[in-house]
């Protein structure tokens, strides 16, 4: 059966795609095969006889090619290590291994054709149905549906393939290559737009490509204008998966060396939809059965490829279509036994197989008729999906028997061709041309005065099903006895059909089968098919992998200048922000004890820097910090905490007077884009009449906290013209000089850590050079650098929070401790009001200093206080001391616990309760400061 | 992705602006009460229609901007610039 | 105590040389693109009123670009001028420019930015991989630049030919540098980008 052998290639074709004299090589389910070049999967396997290509999704019917195009539902392979390929539409490449999904343990025999059986237990809702209780199953019930599912299998090891992603930015983007598409590009592009030209196949041409020797030479001649025409981009094989608001349009292309599939995003002036239009198929007993093939199926195989479909052939059609595929067949040596013409009164009634491939069918007449290939025309699908994304609602055209795009079209989105009519070729060139030319005029000036020609569907009878039942949704197999089912079980609107059965959610996403499923509700429920309504179009239009929905991902990393010496020399890195710091160089303990005891360095260049350049700067700085600045002098720099207008804090560093009219302001780590958009709010929608400048400064210096005491003797063998003595420069005041022959480098006494220390900002490009130069004179003092962890142990021994670790979203200003700093007799400044209020009322946290009672105890952070069943506080920081050898934390507790000596049950996460007590001070370390003043 | 037509730098992909929300004045600090002050911060009338809002380019030219839009079509009909001429990086 | 020597956030894979107080690479390449790490180059950050004496004094629209002596000028935002020049030198322009005139600033980032420049008839396919903003060759004419989101960082992005070859300078913070190149190349693999040296031109 699927190894039919012999080759049924006929005689050469006018249209034909493939190259005779290049054959290729391949396996299909571990058999070898040859195809020629330009085959696809599908007409290499057809021209080798083969039937029976996979399985369908549910039941595992048998299935053969019935569309023939990329929206088979039957044609899903696993090419190699890639899954659901399309096999009506890849072309055949040598070598390929190709395989059917969805079957086990082989095509021929498939176990799960048992669901055959079983389909009375399969049916309607039968998700719902079955997989709903006992939940414990669930996990269980999830392994039976990936089963069910068979989409191939993605490689397990090893393959990456790159996605890729650009913009594209055309006037007027034509989403289809057939005849008005390539109309359409012409007249927009000689109109002077730049046209982006999207075709799904692999060549422009549309359904000329099948068609007659003068429909050949029309695609040819328009081929040769587009390839020609300067303003024209054209993509093959790339399809419009979707438009968005104001034609932002993502075009997926495939097949491109080294990337699988590419997205475009495109933002595009004007839209012209010319997808043509899918051939719908028709719902009788046997529908799906290998051998019961689409006219347009045929019409391919035969034309394109010189494949014969079968040898003995019964045409049942509604149209021309199926006319021209009966002439295509005699042509090329098939049998049309007899043509079937609805038009004409003839019927179908069913279809009937021998050994699961079709055998025969049965007519109204009566008469039954052996074959091995019924063609069905049976009408036409316009797909609006892309109208719809725009949003349009599609209406139905009673006498054409399908859905045109409705009145409601946004004015920059235009259809054309089959989406909106029929015509001879004349008529569907000067429709195309005319919106090409609308198009275009949108694109440029706004105005459109071009007149399209009147264009609408041709009288067509309204084929959708037979007097039996067969398929409707060929990929999700749900049958129309299956939708009446649903119907008669009250899931009777479309959209409650639709999510109930899972019709139109498959693979073919609605082009095939949509209308199919609205004719069969309408007639279930005794409405018309305009009553009944359409579901709604989603994107994409057609499946994407999703490596080509990822695209190239861009994920910014922030270094420092002294990163590279930071890798090379052990240090440990942790993701903070965007930057990348060491946490550590192999012994936290170790570096905070050489630190306490000798001297350190610490890179702190992430700390957020600005230059405040301006006669306002004081106002700007007394309106966003919670403390006052109008007396800092020149020289000295000053604490300040930054509240949002809720009174939450959301910053905090320290602020230093450089000159008469210049500041340099530091900020938290990562925190200087948060900070500048808050300052640069303020000055622009608040103060605009203010005279300050801020320039972001943060990565110009590279930023090296000094600490230990230490730390003087070894910054004054490299500091020769500035002062460090603590008479020349004391504890908050800040220089500027020449470091290690590095001039315009800011020195501040300032420190994290509670030891004696100089934080300088080098310029970047020097930062290696300091750094480097530090350690090699600081060897004398056995230095040590040191990473974050440290820093947190050392901060928090000396009682510091840390604004987001200590506080929260919801801790306002005198929750933290710094009462002394919020200064309420000031004018006004962000998050007054609030403050205000929290300080007359008391209420909120406070931020103690706490000891847990066994020192050996380290409560995990964020460790809970809970007394008689309620959280009454939190650990926020907790850490083991190497200086006092014992476990020391930060928490926020409600007021009434924040009195010193007060002893708190201190839940931990497996639920053991420890005892801590709340401290006088939250420094454990040198609460007085002597250290750092010294 | 919508575009918004900045004053400065022209129409750009809103993904290159941080959304400021409705326009609202800051009330008096020295006189409000709680009720009012919590009405600034926190309730937005979110008409359906238009509604003048701030944005900011903080992927473009870092200025402010009031745009005018309509909240179901996405329609912005206007934009002005905010804050001096010359004042950022 | 030796000379301090000066270093780009991007690593240099190869032999080096040194400009004044930078160490930069010294390779020579070419090919249909290739990408050179100027950041050595002076970069000076000019804020001012666009009609006051200064602004006028730079002659570069907003989004445009401007060549005085040794310096580009590009008029990075409204009011925002970023003045670019070779390594080690200050731009004649700035030595020129009114003194302080009240509002408004004029700071030297030179430590603080990153420059790449891009460059090749291959460069704009490179761009239009990196940035949504139209870099179409007429729609993005030489001597035009924006300010957007480029690789997902803020860049400033100036296209600068080089002797009728489009050539772009992008400019990001100085902490994103060697991400944005690593970036760059990897978009770039695709069109066979080469890396070459500092530019003998100085930019």
């Amino acid at each position: 059966m699927s190894g039919a052998q012999g080759s049924s290639r006929g005689a050469q074709r006018l249209g034909e795609v493939v190259d005779r004299n290049r054959t290729i090589t391949f396996t299909f389910n571990g058999k070898k095969y040859k195809g020629l070049e330009g085959d696809t999967i599908i007409s290499a396997l057809t021209a080798n006889g083969v039937k029976i290509v996979s399985r369908s999704w549910k039941y595992h019917r048998r299935r053969g090619v019935m569309s023939g195009n990329y929206h088979d539902p039957n044609c899903h392979f696993q090419v190699n290590d890639e899954p659901n390929v399309r096999g009506a539409h890849r072309r055949l490449e040598e070598g390929m291994v190709v395989s059917t999904q969805n079957v086990s343990p082989s095509l021929k025999f498939d176990i799960g054709a048992v669901n055959q059986k079983l389909s009375r237990f399969l049916t309607a809702g039968f998700y719902y149905k079955t997989f709903i209780k006992p939940e414990r199953l669930w996990p269980t019930y999830e392994k039976v549906l990936q089963r069910f599912a068979g989409g191939g299998k993605v490689a397990a090891t090893g393959h990456h393939v790159p996605a890729d992603k650009r913009y594209a930015h055309p006037d007027v983007l034509v989403a289809g290559g057939g005849p008005s598409g390539m109309s359409a590009a012409l007249s927009a592009a000689d109109a002077g737009s730049n046209v982006l030209l999207v075709e799904e196949e692999y060549e422009l041409g549309g359904f000329l490509r099948w068609g007659t020797a003068d429909e050949l030479a029309v695609a040819q001649s328009l081929r040769e204008k587009v390839a020609a025409h300067p303003k024209i981009t054209t993509l093959t094989n790339a399809v419009v998966a979707g438009r968005y608001d104001q034609n932002w349009v993502s075009v997926i292309e495939r097949g491109l060396p080294v990337v699988m599939e590419s997205l475009i995003k495109v933002r595009t002036a004007t839209l012209v939809a010319a997808p043509g239009l899918i051939e719908r198929p028709y719902v009788f007993e046997g529908n799906d059965l290998p051998g019961v093939m689409l006219s347009t199926a045929v019409l391919r195989l035969v034309n394109l490829y010189a494949v014969k479909p079968g040898e003995r052939a019964v045409v049942f059609t509604g149209n021309d279509s199926g006319i021209a595929a009966a002439e295509a067949l005699r042509g090329i040596g098939v049998d049309v036994v007899q043509v079937v013409d609805a038009r004409h009164g003839g019927g179908l009634v069913r279809a009937t197989s021998s050994r699961g491939v079709l055998s025969g069918v049965e007519l109204s007449d009566g008469s039954k008729v052996l074959c091995d290939l019924l063609v069905v025309a049976a009408g036409w699908t316009a797909p609006t999906t892309l109208l719809n994304l725009s949003g349009n609602h599609p209406v139905f055209d009673e006498a054409g028997a399908r859905f045109v795009p409705g009145p409601d079209l946004d004015d920059t989105v235009f259809a054309t061709g089959g989406l909106v009519g029929d015509g001879t070729i004349d008529e569907i060139l000067a429709h195309g041309a005319a919106v090409g030319r609308q198009a275009s005029e949108r694109a440029t000036n706004g105005s459109v005065t071009t007149v399209a020609p009147a264009f609408s569907p041709d009288p067509h009878l309204p084929l959708f099903f037979g007097t039996t039942k067969g398929i409707v949704d060929f990929s999700e197999d749900v049958s129309s006895k299956d939708l009446l089912t649903a119907a008669h079980e009250g899931y009777n609107s479309v959209e409650l059909l639709k999510r109930y059965t899972t019709a139109t959610m498959g693979p073919a996403q609605g082009k095939l089968e949509t209308i199919n499923t609205v004719a069969v509700l309408a007639s279930a429920n005794g409405e018309s098919i305009e009553e009944t309504g359409t579901t709604v179009w989603r994107p994409p239009y057609v499946p994407i992998t999703l490596g080509a929905l990822a695209g190239r991902s861009y994920e910014p990393v922030r270094y420092s200048p002294m990163q590279a010496w930071h890798e090379s020399h052990g240090g440990i890195n942790i993701v903070a922000g965007q930057w990348m710091r060491p946490e550590h160089y192999g012994d936290a303990a170790k570096e905070v004890s050489t630190v306490r005891s000798g001297v350190g360095i610490i890179d702190v260049t992430p700390l957020g820097k600005f230059e405040l350049k301006g006669t306002d700067v004081t106002k700007l700085l007394n309106l966003v910090y919670v403390n006052k600045w109008s007396k800092l002098e020149v020289g000295a720099v000053r604490y300040g905490v930054m509240c949002g207008e809720d009174g939450v804090i959301f910053d905090d560093g320290v602020t230093g007077h450089l000159s008469e009219d210049r500041y340099f302001m530091s900020t938290t780590s990562s925190g200087a884009a948060g900070v500048y958009a808050h300052l640069e709010s303020w000055l622009q929608t608040g103060f605009p009449e203010w005279d300050v400048t801020i320039t972001n400064v943060t990565s110009a210096y590279a930023s090296i906290n000094i600490a230990g005491p230490q730390s003087r003797e070894l910054l004054s063998k490299l500091v020769s013209d500035v002062d460090l003595s603590n008479e020349a420069f004391p504890y908050m005041n800040l220089r500027t000089g020449t470091i290690a022959g590095v001039p315009g480098c800011h020195m501040w006494r300032i420190g994290f850590t509670g030891e004696l220390s100089f934080e300088i900002h080098v310029p970047a490009g020097f930062g290696a050079y300091v750094w480097e130069t530090l350690m090699e004179h600081g060897a004398d003092f056995g230095i040590t650098p040191f990473g974050l962890e440290a820093q947190r142990i050392m901060r928090l021994e000396k009682g510091h929070f840390i604004v987001g670790q200590d506080t929260d979203g919801v801790t306002q200003g005198f929750s933290a401790g710094i009462d002394w700093l919020i200064k309420l007799d000031k004018d006004d400044f962000i998050g007054k009001p609030e403050l205000q209020w929290q300080h007359d009322s008391g209420a909120g946290f406070r931020l103690v200093g706490i000891h847990p009672n066994d020192p050996k105890q380290v409560p995990t952070e964020a460790s809970q206080i809970v007394i008689d069943g309620i959280i009454q506080g939190r650990i926020t920081s907790s850490r083991f001391s190497p200086t006092l050898n014992r476990s020391i934390c930060l928490g926020l507790v409600v007021p009434a616990l924040a009195v010193a000596g007060t002893v708190v049950p201190i839940r931990l996460p497996n639920g053991t309760i420890i005892q801590g007590t709340v401290m006088e001070h939250h420094a454990s370390y040198d609460h007085e400061g002597a250290k750092l003043r010294g | 992705m919508i575009l918004i037509p900045c004053p400065n730098c022209g129409p750009r992909n809103s993904s290159e602006f941080t959304y400021e929300g409705e326009n609202k004045e800051r009330p008096n600090a020295a006189t409000v009460t709680k009720a009012q002050w919590r009405n600034y911060l926190y309730l937005k009338n979110n008409p359906l229609g238009w509604t003048t809002e701030t944005w900011y380019h903080s992927s473009g030219c870092k200025k402010f901007l009031v745009a005018e839009r309509h909240t179901m079509t996405n329609e912005i009909r206007s934009t002005k610039a905010l804050g001096q001429q010359g004042g950022a990086s | 105590m030796a000379n301090p020597t000066a270093r780009s956030p991007i690593g240099v894979n190869g032999s080096t040389k040194q400009l004044g107080s930078w160490e930069v690479s010294d390779a020579t390449n070419s090919g249909p693109v290739t990408l050179a790490d100027v950041s050595a180059a002076t970069k000076i950050l000019v804020v001012a009123d666009v009609d006051s004496a200064r602004g006028a004094a730079l002659n570069c629209a907003f989004q445009s670009t401007h060549r005085i002596d040794n310096a580009l000028i590009v008029g990075a935002g409204p009011g925002e001028w970023l003045v670019l020049a070779p390594a080690g030198q200050t731009p004649t322009v700035i030595e020129a420019l009114p003194g302080d005139i009240g509002r408004g600033d004029l700071v030297d980032v030179t430590h603080g930015g990153t420059l790449l420049r891009l460059t090749g008839n291959d460069a704009v396919a490179v761009m239009s991989r990196m940035c949504a903003i139209n870099v179409g060759l007429d729609a993005f004419a030489d001597g035009s630049a924006f300010r957007s989101s480029f690789a997902r960082l803020v860049c400033d992005v100036a296209r600068d030919d080089v002797n009728g070859v489009p050539s772009y300078l992008i400019h990001a913070d100085r902490s994103s540098g060697q991400y944005l190149f690593d970036s760059i190349m990897a978009v770039g693999e695709t069109f066979g980008i080469r890396v070459t040296g500092y530019p003998v031109a100085g930019l």
